[in-house]
């Protein structure tokens, strides 16, 4: 299904000439230099091809003759290779015997010699005279090499161009005629059923690489590779145990690599890559909606993140996506349906977000789901408006984005260290409605219990875990769990949270900007077994109380709460441990809301 | 043309492998008609007779989930276990700690299907081989919930619970609505041809996979 979607996309781009997507045969490489021959086959000078980003030069995009895949044996590619196969020169940082390098431009050559043998055109026979009179012993002596050395053997691809001829050698008529003959040649004489067309078709051995998958190897990644034995069956070699056309195979990684290419259409959600498209347009309005749904911050701090992550680019959102962000947003607040009379988005399109995380050389499927677009967008609202919650400071983001929400479930907020699955997991939960990981909500709950700190964040995933479990589960008679403080809510551990920050605020108030509060010793075993912290904490408030200059007004609250309490339990269980999560932050965030009403009215 | 059964079957985990993501496996939405031919035949299976699946019914909503796991690279070469056969000394084991390999797997959760198939005879069938023995010999099997080996769900690690649904009995009600393209999906292995893959346009309507017969190894609709 996965394979199939991408294929059918690939046909969408491929009749759309904006995408830029390559046709059969062709595929996207960065190129660094031009060699210029002339007519006699002579090398006359290298260009630099390289275009400036971010104040760096970077290597161009180009289409050239589809290259192969190469690990450790020696293949070379058709008019557009690196330096060891064209000119059989060493690289910077790689040491390679001169047997290989040898073996390598042999190779370069007998290609050329095989594809352009019979070819009448000026450029292929100035390129073969150059690639049979070249003498890679002596190539470092070469004026034109010497001059370029440093750069060439960065290793970066070469392609070729003839002294006065306008576009490159593989641009050329006669030279892209003479490669599809050969490729055509060249197919695949196994054939089988194709699984993504259903046609009997020649079968491709090998799948191109997947690159721009975060985590994987620069080089790239296969979806669909099968590298060591274990992983083949009914004695079938490579992807022969996977008959996919070749045509097929092409067509679903050049579509991939192109979402994976594009900002709009690709997001990071822990450690998994994530692409999504709409099925029938290609304008990217719907991809860019879900993408800033995905990262509803502020453009302050994205500018921020920006500076700090130099490898992706600033994604500029089209106006009429931030509009329409805003209208879905406001329909969300207002717990109004999300699709109805937006304009401008064709809400009926089938939808798809493939989440994509490496295992080494593979890729594996972290989520994969399908639904027409207003579904998402649907689902997308219900979950932030699961998460509303009362902010602690005026300048917290009204919607928090995933990655955020990862983020607090990592020590010290390290990217890295987020649980593997749990990006999978909530995404999952998030797009199908369904009640959010258990492993989420855990992992938020002992980050608390390890460093004290009840943030906007870890709040509202809190509160948006138990609201939600309770709708899926509906287990009835319970109080609805509301965005502020709810006065009515008589779950004891709700109330063990209101009376914690109560019993705090009084301690604040007898000490007047004191460094260490009670939250820092006490918060964990007070949300764990409170039977056993309870007795101190209010033994010590009444020292705070008496000591403290609105004491009085304190207590009565503390007698209010505590009067809703029938006992201190031995222990909370996990779920009553978010509970109180909840009182205390809502408690507290109440608490502040008063005193500053009462500076106002003053 | 023998006599036709339905079997409930369900389980809490699932993974009907899809080929070409096998590595990292990712299952096919749906139960495949070769895994229940699989579950059909660790109930009741002789040389005489062959199961044909006829339909599947999916009776859960499809729910996916993600596991990783610790597996091995490598396989037991099969010359090294010939060679010892011949009476050379040779090491057959396997390290699973010198051979790790992590793999993911996005598989189903909570699922129920209910299989109907019939089986053929062959032409091993001999003279004490009637449709109606075997007929009797899966529904007593069946309804005693005995079976050869465990059926499982797509992987051996997913056993199966299975029950019969006897004639006339209607059958249990799906949650799905609407009808589904599922793609391509695996309709079995062509033993008799190199042992080549099948495929099948699958669509699921209300829940039910109409299985198509396949005719001079081709698929047909």
């Amino acid at each position: 299904m996965i394979i199939n979607a991408l294929y059918r996309h690939y046909e969408t781009l491929l009749n759309d000439p904006d995408s830029g997507v390559s046709r059969p045969g062709f595929n996207k490489v960065k190129v660094g230099y031009c060699l210029v021959l002339s007519r006699q086959g002579r090398l006359l000078d290298i260009l630099d091809l390289r275009v400036e980003r971010d104040k760096k030069l970077v290597s161009r995009d180009m289409t050239v003759p589809e290259q192969g895949k190469r690990a450790v044996n020696i293949f070379a590619n058709f008019l557009c290779d690196n330096c060891t196969y064209v000119l059989g020169l060493g690289q910077k940082g790689k040491t390679v015997k001169l047997d290989r390098i040898k073996k390598c431009f042999q190779e370069f050559v007998q290609k050329h010699d095989q594809i352009l043998g019979n070819v009448a055109d000026e450029g292929a026979t100035a390129l073969l005279e150059f690639l049979h009179s070249w003498d890679i012993t002596g190539a470092l002596e070469h004026p034109v090499i010497s001059r370029h050395i440093d750069e060439l053997s960065e290793g970066l691809n070469l392609v070729f161009k003839l002294e006065g001829a306008t576009g490159y050698l593989h641009e050329n008529k006669a030279m892209v005629d003479a490669w599809e003959m050969y490729r055509s040649g060249q197919a695949s004489n196994i054939n089988m059923q194709c699984l993504v067309t259903g046609k009997d078709t020649g079968i491709a051995r090998l799948h191109p690489n997947i690159k721009g998958v975060t985590g994987a190897q620069t080089s790239g990644a296969s979806l669909v590779s099968f590298n060591l034995d274990a992983f083949t069956s009914y004695g079938k070699k490579q992807s022969f145990n996977a008959p996919v056309g070749e045509e097929a195979t092409f067509g679903y990684t050049t579509a991939l690599n192109y979402l994976l290419s594009n900002a709009k259409h690709r997001v990071r959600i822990g450690d998994t890559t994530t692409v999504f498209w709409a099925e029938c347009s290609t304008g990217g309005l719907e991809e860019d909606l879900l993408g800033a749904l995905f990262f509803p911050v502020g453009e302050e701090s994205d500018a921020k993140k920006e500076k700090e992550n130099k490898n992706s680019f600033q994604v500029v959102r089209d106006p009429q996506t931030v509009k329409l962000m805003h209208d879905i947003f406001q329909r969300v607040r207002a717990g109004k349906p999300v699709g109805q009379g937006l304009v401008g988005v064709n809400w009926d399109t089938n939808f798809y977000i493939l989440g994509l995380a490496p295992n080494a050389s593979r890729l594996a499927v972290r989520f994969w789901h399908m639904d027409p677009y207003v579904k998402f967008i649907e689902k997308i609202g219900q979950h932030y408006a699961d998460m509303a919650i009362v902010k602690r400071y005026d300048n917290d983001p009204d919607f928090i984005s995933i990655s955020m929400l990862l983020k607090e479930t990592a020590p010290l907020r390290d990217t890295k260290r987020i649980a593997p699955l749990l990006g999978g997991l909530l995404m999952r939960s998030i797009l199908t409605g369904m009640p959010y990981s258990t492993a989420l909500y855990n992992a938020i709950i002992s980050r608390i219990r390890a460093d004290q700190e009840v943030n906007y964040v870890r709040a509202a995933a809190i509160k948006a875990f138990l609201a939600r479990n309770r709708r899926y589960y509906n287990k009835g008679n319970e109080v609805d769990l509301t965005v502020a403080l709810n006065e009515s809510n008589n779950n004891t551990g709700y109330l063990l949270g209101r009376l914690f920050a109560l019993l705090e605020k009084a301690q604040e108030d007898a000490n007047p900007g004191i460094n260490s509060t009670i939250r820092d010793r006490y918060f964990g075993s007070a949300s764990a077994s409170p039977s056993s912290v309870f007795p101190i904490l209010l033994r010590l408030a009444q020292h705070h109380i008496s000591k403290a200059e609105y004491g009085r007004y304190t207590d009565k609250r503390i007698e209010e709460v505590i009067s809703a309490i029938d006992c201190f339990p031995a222990y909370l269980n996990i779920e009553d441990q978010g509970q109180f999560v909840l009182g205390y932050y809502q408690q507290r965030q109440a608490l502040f809301i008063k005193s500053e009403k009462k500076e106002s009215v003053n | 043309m023998g006599y036709g059964i339905r079997l409930l079957v369900w389980g809490n985990y699932a993974c009907f492998t899809r080929p070409e993501m096998k590595v990292e496996r990712v299952s096919y939405d749906v139960m495949t008609p070769s895994a229940a031919r699989g579950i059909l035949e660790s109930l009741h299976w002789k040389p005489a007779i062959k199961w044909v699946v006829d339909s599947i019914l999916v009776l859960n909503e499809i729910r996916f989930d993600n596991v990783r796991r610790n597996e091995v690279g490598g396989k037991i070469p099969a010359g090294n276990v010939k060679k010892a056969m011949k009476g050379n000394p040779m090491v057959l084991c396997q390290y699973a700690s010198q051979d790790r390999q992590q793999r993911a797997t996005l598989l189903l959760r909570n699922v129920a299907y209910v299989i109907e198939a019939h089986f053929e005879m062959t032409a091993e069938a001999g003279s004490q081989d009637t449709p109606e023995k075997h007929y009797a010999i899966i529904t007593r099997r069946a309804r005693q919930g005995q079976c050869f080996q465990q059926p499982y769900l797509g992987c051996r690690e997913f056993p199966a619970s299975f029950r019969l649904i006897e004639e006339g009995e209607p059958l249990p009600h799906s949650q799905l609505r609407g009808e589904q393209d599922l793609g391509w999906m695996l309709w079995d292995i062509d033993h008799g041809d190199g042992m080549n893959p099948l495929f099948f346009r699958a669509s699921m309507k209300d829940g039910l996979i109409e299985v198509p017969r396949v005719q001079e190894g081709v698929t047909v609709k």
